[in-house]
């Protein structure tokens, strides 16, 4: 990959191999490989934005589910139903310093019920 | 009177000089009357005049000290009368000089007093605002020590609260507001 590329033709690429079933860490790890090698390392939110977009106007979704413990099964469906129609990819994580409640983001989705959010707002509310 | 009536015998027996039998001595009387209208020419010419001129002189300085002294008096009366209206006139002028100073030193103490009491107000409001503003800005501490008290303390109490249970529900519950 010498030649540079803009992003939307790399995002819609990513997002069709993707419908055909490559595994996303892997196309993600060549996007990052690429940004690294034709030195756009400051544009990967912008890439990763375009690629979420290109990865929904094909149907499909990231969803990143953080919370302070596993979620249950039951838990993961409640998320995915939040994006009824669409196939959702969800990505969960967990960080205990959040306490408690769950943080969804997603493109043009964002939800922290998190506690730690709301110890934050609280500490926000200082005069 | 013995000497009388022997006079008068002794008369009886000169009456053919009836003077002589006087015992007056003609020509001593016509002396004597001669010498003393000698004494008066001489008097009258030499001395008299003497006399009244130092008469007339002092009658003049007499005249001429009570004329003076009619014009001291006068003169003193004068003054006193001018010392008066100068003493009337400087007793007015004291006068309105303290009324005025009175005038003016009521107007300077009220005028301090203004001042003071403005100074004062302007130093009352001062520390007021001072006080306010130091007030305010401990609420705030307080406040927001307060709020990180609350944040730690919360952070502290819910950490060890929520378990599994109380996290499942609250992700539920969290869900459940979404949809």
């Amino acid at each position: 990959m010498n030649t540079k590329l803009s992003r939307r033709k790399i995002a819609a690429s990513v997002a069709e191999r993707f419908s055909r079933g490559e595994k996303l860490q892997d196309l993600l790890d060549e996007v990052a490989a690429y940004l690294v090698e034709t030195r756009q390392t400051c544009s990967q939110q912008l890439m990763a934005r375009a690629i979420e977009d290109a990865l929904e106007s094909h149907g499909d979704v990231i969803v990143s589910v953080a919370s302070a413990r596993t979620l249950t099964d039951q838990q993961r469906d409640m998320v995915a139903k939040m994006f009824q129609g669409k196939k959702v990819h969800l990505k969960d994580s967990v960080d205990p310093d959040l306490i408690g409640g769950l943080r969804v983001e997603a493109p043009g989705v964002r939800l922290d019920t998190t506690i730690k959010r709301k110890l934050t707002a609280l500490k926000g509310a200082k005069i | 009177m013995l000497g009388i009536i022997t006079q008068l015998a002794s008369a009886e027996a000169t009456a053919s000089d009836p003077i002589a039998g006087l015992g007056i001595n003609g020509m001593l009387l016509a002396f004597q009357l001669i010498a003393f209208l000698i004494l008066i020419v001489v008097l009258n010419k030499f001395i008299l005049p003497v006399f009244i001129r130092i008469v007339d002189k002092r009658q003049a300085m007499i005249e001429e000290s009570t004329k003076a002294a009619v014009n001291a008096e006068k003169n003193a009366a004068d003054a006193e009368a001018k010392i008066k209206k100068i003493l009337a006139d400087a007793r007015k002028e004291a006068a309105d000089i303290v009324t005025t100073a009175k005038d003016e030193s009521a107007a300077m103490v009220a005028d301090a007093e203004t001042k003071a009491s403005e100074n004062a107000k302007r130093i009352v409001d001062q520390a007021h605002e001072s006080i306010q503003k130091d007030i305010e800005s401990a609420k705030k501490e307080l406040h927001n020590q307060t709020i990180e008290l609350v944040a730690l303390a919360t952070e502290k109490v819910v950490g060890k609260a929520v378990d599994a249970k109380v996290d499942e529900k609250l992700i539920a519950s969290s869900l459940r507001e979404v949809k």
